[in-house]
């Protein structure tokens, strides 16, 4: 259990976080979404006890990560970044090493229990060094695990794993959410849509949204223009949507035809589909306009420029281009 | 206390695997067995001379403590500049141990390696053993005199491997420190000979690390002041590194 | 917090007073370094407590934050608590450094006692009537580390001797006028001298060591405290060398090695002196050390009340030195070879002087005139160190008859003869002529040049000497010649000084771990093989093969 409380971090003149508040529930994974320097590995520092916060509370498995940060650290796994390790160590010796440091009973045991629990048992007498980047993620996963916490927290942890690994990572993660709270950052939707009972958006150190990836996507999916590509004659197709109510205007693009909807609300594609078939052209494609990470954050930021709620420094854009080649990885 | 001990247990099997460790016990032997057998040369000659040297038992412990700045700062500087550049501080932060926890164990595995050199050192105090008489008060006294001067070093030097993350920066900054508070009673000298107060100049020397081994504990004797000046600079230092280390919480 | 605070400010903010704690602290540790002022010292601390529980009371929740709460670890608070620390750190240094706690682990001389040293000064402790005696060290700041081991070395001085020895460490820059009256001009000089009857130390009587031994200050200590009383009486004779006389015939160097260096009292006194109800001089005092009488030459027999004077200081124990003036100056009427005399010696300790002269025309010194004793009794305390390879010169001596049977309880023994070719000569007049070839009457060689006499029952010591070339200025420093030195020894032995300077002069035993280092040819060759092979290269050897072992563990797998 995670309970999050205006929590606020200022690094000397820059606000890192801001009135951060959010919940996680045991049983499920939390899936903290932001591009880098949103906040999202400062949050996590906060709630693991690394940092303490500027002010705001977090209450997390119980205990307060100000007043009580040793207990909040008994009770929580944590993987930073990167996955930092001893790669000197063998994979069962380091996971042995902080067993003994958490003062387990029977650490060896422990330690080859998680190592089993991310199917790495067979690796187990290999130095960290000569691992994989996927083996060490799971290293580093077993780290978190190896005290059985009720709290979970992973930063970035399919950073920089082949796809394959991705995936596996991703099983393991959906996995563990069943029986921990599982706080999970990513920058990637698709990754949160997948793995994610619940979803907390933060950009600039201010939380934007938050609910379930389903939800979300569906509230931002809406009024989105949306793609159609018919086998017919290109003026003809483009003229039948954009006679259509529910349409207010059509146009040519690569993929095909873009439409936009006429009200938010509605989804335009059932009404196009049934004038498409109404005709007898064979429809090959319709979709919504695909939502990517940088839509969503262009979009919720600039809904709060609007509103007057957003920080000072408004210089968004910039931030976000970087973002692009990270989320095509 | 388990967390102090794991830390331990870990920094010092490093010790034992990393090739430095070797390489510095090496040097360091061969170093000493150098000088050793010229030592023995002289002795003999000088007695052909008529006039014989005594034993040395403070032999290896007073040449030991003059290379401790270049030993100790390869001991300690991977200790803490390391794991803040790999990242792996974060882990140890996020445990639920106390900072000075590690630090301690860091320094102890520092200290358990530099006993083991030392204890390798007793070598040239038995071998004196079979050619002459040496002191056993005074072995006494230098070896363990040896032996707290090397932890109070490696602690002075811990402390540039928490301030930086780069391990030659911290070993040359380590090095200098450990040569000044080495020099300081010659440094002493030099003030009281510049005619200044010569309470300066005490106050310089007793500072420095020479004062408070060099005439006493290498000679057997066991001044409570000087075995107390060797636990405080352990302490303090080992004090101001885990602040140091703690602030990067709130530095990061 | 700081909102707080400003609520309720108190008159004073309690963040000067930390401030204030800590400046006090600061001066504290000053002035405790500075070990001037005691007072000073204490006050400053006792302003930085009350400075802090002041600000304890002040500002209670500040305390309860730095105690408990995480803004100990965070911000200026961390550097303020590790200066807390540090300075705590250095006050208990500062506190252990005055306790002065020390054990010496080591049995070296240099910083600690010997057990000889030890018991000697420990005596000097348990006699009451010995007077306290004061050591100035001298010390500087550009030779502290001998000032460690001194400070610990007299601190063990004064307390073997129960506080009978008083110890004082003078700056010579900061003292210099205390280092001029006492002469030092370096560090580690000591000035050792006992206290005056103001309780002061007395730079007059004192005396300066100018390299530090330990022996040598136990000694210069014993020497001070136990001061003893030892006289000489040199006796007026007429035509006699005199006692300050600096000429080849003269005294001085005895006289003057005897004041100076053993601080012996020496007078040249006429014999009737004694007995001059208006003189303070006694002999026979039984309250001083030890006295002699030294009767060099004189060239006119003793009248009756000086001769009575002489044998009755004899007959009460007296210790004498009788030396015959060299025959030819004296002519037949020399004081030591009077028949008045030389039949009371004679009778009461069997020998005396023969009026001649002996000559010596193989084994003498330049001329015949001078013959050379190599025969020196190789038992006697007084000659024994000399029978080897040592020479006496005399210049035209008596010769000393023996009597066969020597009175009772009385031991003679012969110091040193002529060779087998000398002879005697009774007639000066054709000597000074130049005529030395021998009479008919002339004894031949050996003949006896020096004789010592002991009464066991009175403890009366005599010694004769042929000539007074003896004791002469001239006769010293010769390269093989040890006419000085037998002298000196004869005194010695007469006034049994030795045992008592043996009393105040210990000599550490050498210790086993002083004994030099020596290896022979196998020993080094074993000790090279160990230390610069076996040793280094074993462990070189280990590092490998665990460097090869990490490598082989490592798999294939990984990128």
């Amino acid at each position: 259990m995670i309970e999050v409380e205006k929590l606020s971090k200022r690094y000397g003149e820059v606000s890192a976080i801001r009135d951060v508040s959010f919940a996680a529930r045991p049983g499920e994974v939390t899936g903290f979404l932001g591009p880098n320097g949103a906040g999202k590995t400062t949050t996590m520092r906060i709630l693991t006890g690394f940092m303490p916060p500027g002010s705001g509370r977090a209450i997390v498995a119980g205990h307060d990560v100000f007043t009580d940060s040793m207990e909040v650290r008994r009770r929580v796994g944590y993987l930073p970044e990167n996955v930092p390790l001893y790669r000197d160590m063998t994979a069962i010796g380091y996971l042995k090493f902080i067993a003994d440091i958490r003062g387990l009973r029977d650490g060896k045991r422990r330690a080859q229990e998680v190592l089993e629990r991310v199917d790495l048992l067979q690796r187990a007498n290999s130095r960290i060094r000569t691992l994989s980047k996927g083996m060490r993620q799971r290293v580093g996963v077993a780290q978190a695990l190896i005290h059985d916490p009720e709290v979970l927290i992973l930063d970035e942890p399919t950073i920089g794993l082949d796809p394959f690994q991705v995936l596996e990572l991703r099983d393991l993660v959906r996995v563990l959410g069943r029986d921990h709270t599982v706080l999970f950052s990513t920058h990637i939707l698709s990754e949160a849509e997948q793995i994610c009972d619940q979803v907390v958006i933060i950009d600039r150190g201010q939380i934007m949204a938050q609910g379930s990836p389903q939800a979300l996507r569906n509230e931002l999916e809406s009024g989105r223009p949306v793609v159609l590509r018919v086998e017919a004659p290109l003026d003809e197709a483009l003229a039948l949507v954009s006679a259509l109510p529910e349409v207010e205007q059509a146009g040519i693009s690569a993929d095909g035809i873009t439409a936009t909807p006429a009200s938010p609300e509605q989804d335009p594609r059932p009404a196009i589909a049934r004038a498409v078939l109404e005709r007898g052209w064979a429809l090959k494609e319709l979709r919504s306009v695909a939502v990517t990470l940088e839509d969503i954050f262009l979009e919720v930021a600039g809904s709060r420029a609007t509103a007057g709620e957003a920080p000072g420094e408004a210089e968004a854009p910039a931030d976000l281009l970087e973002e692009d080649e990270v989320s095509h990885a | 206390m388990h967390s102090i001990l794991a830390v331990f247990r870990r920094e010092l099997a490093l010790y034992f695997r990393s090739p430095v460790a070797y390489a510095i016990a090496f040097a360091l032997l061969l170093f000493l067995g150098v000088l050793f057998n010229g030592f023995i040369a002289q002795a003999n000659a000088a007695l052909s001379f008529g006039s014989g040297i005594p034993a040395d038992a403070g032999f290896a412990p007073n040449l030991l403590t003059f290379l401790m700045f270049l030993i100790a700062p390869l001991l300690t500087m991977r200790l803490l500049a390391e794991e803040s550049r790999e990242g792996t501080l974060e882990v140890l932060m996020t445990l639920p141990l106390h900072e000075s926890s590690f630090i301690i164990g860091k320094f102890l595995a520092a200290w358990a390696y530099y006993t083991v050199l030392l204890l390798l050192s007793l070598v040239f105090y038995v071998l004196q053993g079979f050619i002459g008489v040496p002191d056993a008060g005074v072995a006494l006294g230098a070896y363990g005199g040896a032996w707290l001067y090397g932890g109070a070093v490696l602690a002075i030097t811990m402390i540039w491997s928490a301030v930086t993350e780069d391990q030659i920066v911290a070993a040359f900054l380590g090095s200098a420190t450990i040569l000044v508070l080495y020099l300081a009673e010659i440094a002493a000298i030099w003030i009281a000979g510049q005619g200044s107060s010569s309470l300066v100049a005490d106050f310089v020397r007793e500072l420095g690390l020479q004062a408070h081994f060099s005439v006493t504990l290498a000679q057997g004797i066991v001044r409570a002041e000087d075995v107390v000046y060797f636990i405080c600079v352990i302490i303090g230092a080992l004090f101001i590194t885990t602040r140091l280390v703690e602030t990067r919480r709130w530095r990061a | 917090m700081q909102d707080k605070l400003s609520d309720d400010q108190p008159f004073l903010p309690p963040r000067s007073l930390l401030l204030l704690a800590l400046a006090a602290g600061l001066a504290a540790l000053l002035a405790f370094a500075i070990n001037a002022d005691a007072v000073v010292a204490w006050g400053a601390l006792g302003i930085a407590v009350l400075a802090l529980l002041g600000w304890a009371f002040t500002a209670p929740q500040q305390v309860r934050a730095v105690l408990t709460g995480r803004t100990l670890r965070f911000g200026g608070t961390s550097l303020l608590v590790t200066l807390v620390v540090l300075a705590a750190l250095v006050a208990i240094y500062t506190f252990v450094r005055q306790a002065n706690l020390s054990v010496t682990l080591s049995e070296s001389n240099e910083y600690a006692l010997s057990s000889e040293g030890r018991a000697a000064i420990a005596a000097i402790g348990a006699d009451p009537s010995l007077p306290q005696v004061h050591v100035t060290t001298f010390i500087s700041a550009t030779a502290a580390g001998i000032r460690d081991q001194l400070e610990l070395l007299m601190a063990e001085y004064v307390s073997t001797s129960q506080g009978k020895v008083i110890s004082e460490f003078v700056d010579l820059d900061r003292n210099p006028l205390r280092a001029e009256q006492m002469g030092a001009g370096n560090p580690n000089q000591q000035f050792v001298t006992r206290l005056n009857a103001e309780g002061q130390p007395d730079l007059e009587e004192g005396e300066l060591l100018r390299f530090f031994s330990q022996d040598g200050l136990t000694n210069a200590i014993l020497r001070n405290a136990v001061a003893g009383d030892f006289r000489t009486w040199f006796i007026e004779v007429e035509d006699g060398p005199g006692m300050n006389a600096s000429g080849p015939e003269g005294l001085s160097t005895l006289s003057l090695g005897l004041e100076q260096q053993l601080d012996w009292t020496n007078r040249e006194v006429p014999l009737l002196d004694f007995t001059r109800p208006a003189s303070a001089l006694r002999l026979n005092d039984p309250a001083i050390d030890g006295e002699i009488m030294i009767v060099a030459g004189g060239s006119r027999p003793l009248s009756e009340p000086e001769l009575a004077v002489l044998t009755d200081y004899l007959a009460a124990g007296g210790k004498l030195i009788l030396l015959a003036a060299p025959g030819l100056e004296t002519g037949s009427a020399p004081l030591a070879a009077d028949a008045a005399l030389g039949d009371w010696l004679y009778q009461h300790f069997g020998l005396r002087f023969r009026n001649d002269m002996v000559l010596d025309r193989s084994q003498a010194f330049q001329n015949p005139l001078y013959p050379v004793s190599t025969e020196l009794d190789a038992s006697h305390r007084i000659t024994q160190p000399y029978s080897r390879g040592f020479a006496l010169v005399f210049e035209a001596p008596h010769s000393i008859e023996i009597a066969d049977e020597p009175p009772t309880s009385v031991t003679v023994t012969t110091l040193a003869s002529s060779s087998a070719d000398s002879y005697n000569m009774t007639d000066f007049s054709a000597v000074l002529e130049g005529n030395i070839e021998p009479e008919e009457t002339s004894l031949t060689g050996p003949l006896v040049l020096a004789a010592a006499a002991e009464n066991s029952e009175t403890g009366a010591r005599l010694v004769l000497f042929g000539s007074t070339s003896m004791l002469a200025n001239g006769f010293t420093g010769i390269n093989g010649v040890a006419n000085f030195d037998v002298a000196v020894d004869s005194i010695f032995w007469a006034t049994d000084f030795e045992d008592w300077f043996s009393q105040v002069n210990i000599q550490s035993a050498a210790r086993p771990q002083d004994a030099p280092l020596f290896a022979d040819a196998q020993s080094i060759a074993l000790i090279n093989v160990i230390t610069t092979l076996l040793l280094p290269f074993g462990i070189l050897a280990i590092g490998a093969l665990v460097w090869f072992n990490n490598r082989e563990s490592a798999p294939q797998g990984g990128q």
